[in-house]
């Protein structure tokens, strides 16, 4: 194998799995999350020696996932539909799949950049300045969008029998 | 807090199913890319991702262009039912790179038709390899009235086949992607154009035939290898076999499809730039040696610069790409604004500004229906495209890029 590909795998072995959660957050759809993965890291690889050197790799990951389901959402004009793969039984509430899917919702519901941002500042646990340069926005922008998305979240999931997280 | 929203957005991964993310497959799909991002082919930047409306086909494939079961499908709106022997139409993933055209990720009922149709002919067409090489199949699948996949050859190379119908386009003219870059056109017996591209430098050698047939098809047939991989299988020769192969007929009336892009016309939009800046400002190459002359990039033309006065160093980038309908407008982006021209055309100006970094955008639409973009910015290309200031303001006005977006020859 040559070093591009065995430093590529490296990085595809380390991060593949991070790319798709992180995805899937973004679009909700864990198929779609599977495309926009590969195609950000096929990306990836088409750039590796040039990402790689200047160690832009993750940022440049984030970008095109950002970009691709920020467009996706302009493109159609309408919020993605969310497709689920079970319909949880009632009586297994407790599973996690229930709890899952309500904080799906709640993070459908949110305009793709606010949920993009939420994505990015909490799950990915980016710095402002980075979840900016990712989003293309400055980062007052950020931060609104963030707080605006937390808040929204909070309410949608006010009805939840599990108080999630308090304060703000 | 943080700590708890974290965990609340774990919750929603809690039934995550299991990765069908395969190393071979996107350093395939990369590779795809790469190759075509290298002949100026790929379609312009594939920020939009289309609805994964995946088809189900049943029935045995061996073809390394079938996606893999299971990936895409999440509601099928078609399925082809087939015996293993008889060829099934697909429809290539919607992410899929390689191909002049962004793949839908579905197909029409007709489009699935002429993919089992072209697969089938293509079966029967026997391949001119010379000894001891062997091809896997090849599945030809609906792109977006367009058809392709690829075959693996012995030797770590690879074959991407496209047909699509040639839609009265003229044939090509050469494009030199860099000086090393072997380009021919030749009419074939049949009034056949063909152009050979060979790119033997770089990482791999590339080989492409393009045929604007007679019978109504254009085809496309690429060699690629992996990385280090410099032997042709297949000859000059052999590759226009593949794409006059009778089997590759398109049956399909398509879209009026408008000239390749070429070397020569860059040249004459280089033309049209001339005289352009306003006074005082100067042209200084980017790292990739790009100096505002146009350039075939990415099935358009791009001319790139970094422009420099007393108050620094910033950056332009002029973009023209092939008509395709549809309508300048702001897509409700905040940051834009519709401004007028001259001529009573309507062009989307967009300002973003992060990090001390602004940038203006104006798209327009020429009059012939061509998409042109020019971009300026506040900051240099210094090797990774203009990410960090330079100077307080880019080194163009709103009224410089409307100038230059009524430039009337400025057009495909």
């Amino acid at each position: 194998m040559h070093d591009r590909d065995r430093e590529f795998r490296s990085y595809f072995e380390a991060r593949a799995a991070v790319v798709r959660r992180t995805a899937f957050l973004l679009c909700g759809d864990w198929h779609r999350a599977e495309d926009l993965a590969q195609t950000a890291l096929a990306k990836v690889y088409v750039h590796w020696g040039r990402l790689d050197r200047h160690g832009q790799v993750d940022a440049y990951v984030r970008k095109v996932l950002v970009r691709a389901v920020i467009d996706d959402s302009r493109w159609r004009g309408r919020r993605p539909e969310t497709v689920v793969e079970a319909v949880p039984e009632v009586a297994e509430a407790s599973t996690g799949v229930e709890e899952a899917m309500d904080v799906r919702r709640a993070l459908a519901a949110l305009p793709p950049r606010q949920r993009a941002a939420v994505v990015l500042r909490y799950w990915e646990d980016l710095p402002v300045a980075e979840t900016a340069a990712a989003l293309g926005c400055s980062e007052g922008t950020v931060k609104s969008q963030v707080s605006k998305g937390l808040d929204a979240l909070r309410r949608a999931l006010a009805t939840r029998r599990t108080v999630l997280w308090e304060g703000s | 807090m943080s700590d708890e929203v974290r965990e609340m957005i774990r919750t929603a991964l809690a039934d995550e199913p299991a990765s069908g993310l395969e190393f071979e497959r996107v350093v395939r799909d990369g590779r795809r890319r790469r190759a075509r991002r290298r002949l100026g082919v790929l379609s312009a930047a594939t920020t939009g991702v289309a609805a994964v409306v995946a088809v189900a086909v049943s029935g045995a494939s061996t073809s390394t262009s079938a996606p893999p079961a299971g990936v895409l499908s999440t509601a099928p709106t078609t399925t082809v039912t087939s015996s293993p022997a008889v060829a099934s139409g697909c429809a290539t993933p919607a992410m899929t790179g390689g191909f002049p055209d962004r793949p839908r990720g579905s197909a029409t009922p007709g489009e699935l038709a002429e993919s089992a149709r072209l697969t089938e002919a293509f079966g029967r067409f026997a391949l001119p390899l010379p000894a001891g090489v062997e091809a896997t199949p090849l599945r030809l699948c609906a792109i977006d009235e367009s058809w392709g996949g690829d075959f693996r050859l012995t030797g770590d190379r690879v074959v991407i086949v496209y047909v699509k119908p040639r839609g009265g386009q003229p044939p090509g003219e050469c494009v030199r992607f860099t000086p090393q870059v072997q380009c021919s056109v030749r009419v074939l017996p049949d009034g056949s154009t063909a152009r050979l591209t060979v790119e033997p430098a770089g990482e791999t050698t590339l080989v492409t035939a393009d045929v604007w047939r007679t019978d109504g098809t254009y085809a496309g047939v690429m060699e690629t290898g992996g990385t280090g991989s410099k032997n042709r299988v297949l000859d000059d020769d052999r590759l226009i076999a593949i794409a006059t192969a009778p089997q590759l007929r398109v049956q399909w009336t398509g879209r009026p499809t408008p000239p390749a892009p070429s070397d020569r016309r860059a040249a004459e939009l280089d033309a049209v730039l001339a005289g352009v800046l306003p006074a005082g400002i100067g042209i200084e190459p980017t790292p990739a040696g790009e100096a505002l002359d146009f350039r075939v990039r990415q099935g358009g033309y791009r001319a790139v610069a970094n422009l420099v006065d007393a108050a620094g160093r910033g950056w332009l980038m002029v973009t023209v790409d092939e008509p395709n309908g549809g309508e300048v407008d702001c897509g409700g982006r905040p940051e834009c604004r519709l401004v007028e021209l001259s001529n009573g055309r309507e062009g989307a100006l967009d300002t973003l500004t992060a990090g001390g970094l602004t940038r203006l955008s104006l798209h327009v639409k020429a009059a012939d229906g061509s998409r042109v973009g020019i971009h300026t910015a506040n900051g240099a290309d210094d090797g990774t495209g203009p990410d960090s200031p330079t100077r307080p303001t880019p080194p163009l006005t709103e009224a410089d890029l409307v100038r230059i977006a009524e430039l009337p020859d400025l057009h495909w």
